[in-house]
């Protein structure tokens, strides 16, 4: 009887290919990541690059950067928060996510304190770096401005 | 009248350029963060799907040499195109492996009881 059984089982199992477990291995870092997410978003294919994106956001904080760049370009001002709270906290020297949340906050006018002393820290960051410093300036110049332009409007 | 209609005109448009300048001036684009330009973001594509697709068969047992042979006769938009689908092809594959393991599972399992003597009853 218990022969047969084997018979059996054997000729069933012949009959059929076994599936393989196949160990699949990531080739890319984190940076190639980044750059083939960059290269695809800028040819549109978004859930591609949102793809690389979370890839990469594993072990490099610019992963949720760039995710919170590609939302906040599609408007999805929610989203792009989230991404840019999440860097922040992967990386708290990554300059350009501060700077990012803060613009974020200008153009929804709202926390315009948090934003303030946000983009205040990437200056502080990126000290020694001109071209960003510009560009933070140019933030940090507008969040001024409208948090004067908010205070004369509650006066 | 054509004078008012063309500093209308001028007007519009200087305020729309200015405002779009200033959106686009504060935020710091992922380009910057990554430091570097689209054209070199074309040329690192080509190199980094090679890459995914080149694993990708060496995972699924392929030889160095069977890889190097097939891939060679890849043009760039065949190979993006893999690129893009690799690991859908592989989900697909998993997920049906995997039910037709199940039910050869569960088939064996009633044929023993079975044959053991046992009936087997669905309710």
């Amino acid at each position: 009887m218990l022969l047969k059984l084997l018979i059996l089982i054997c000729f069933v199992l012949a009959g059929c290919s076994i599936p393989q477990i196949v160990v699949l291995h990531d080739p890319l870092t984190p940076q190639e990541h980044l750059q083939l997410g960059l290269s695809y978003e800028k040819k549109g294919l978004i859930e591609e690059a949102i793809k690389h994106y979370k890839e990469a956001s594993k072990s490099d904080a610019r992963g949720f950067l760039f995710l919170g760049n590609l939302y906040l370009n599609q408007e999805k001002y929610e989203y792009a928060e989230e991404c840019y709270k999440k860097a922040i906290k992967k990386d708290d020297k990554l300059a350009d996510a501060y700077n990012n949340l803060a613009w974020l906050y200008w153009m929804r006018s709202k926390n315009l304190e948090e934003a303030e002393k946000m983009v205040k820290k990437a200056i502080e960051i990126e000290r020694n770096n001109p071209d960003k410093i510009i560009i933070y300036q140019d933030t940090l110049e507008k969040i001024i401005r409208k948090k004067s332009e908010n205070k004369k409007v509650m006066d | 009248m054509m004078r008012k209609i063309i500093a209308i005109y001028l007007s519009v448009a200087l305020l729309v350029i200015g405002m779009a300048q200033s959106l686009s001036a504060g935020v710091i684009p992922s380009e910057m963060t990554l430091r570097c330009t689209s054209q070199d973001l074309e040329k690192i594509q080509k190199f980094l799907e090679m890459k995914i697709v080149s694993q990708r068969l060496k995972d699924f047992g392929y030889s160095e040499k069977e890889i190097m042979d097939r891939l060679s006769n890849l043009d760039e938009q065949t190979l993006h195109k893999i690129a893009l689908k690799i690991d859908e092809i592989k989900i697909a594959g998993d997920v049906g492996a995997a039910l037709i393991l199940a039910l050869l599972i569960i088939a064996l399992v009633v044929l023993i009881i079975n044959l053991t003597g046992h009936r087997v009853v669905i309710r």
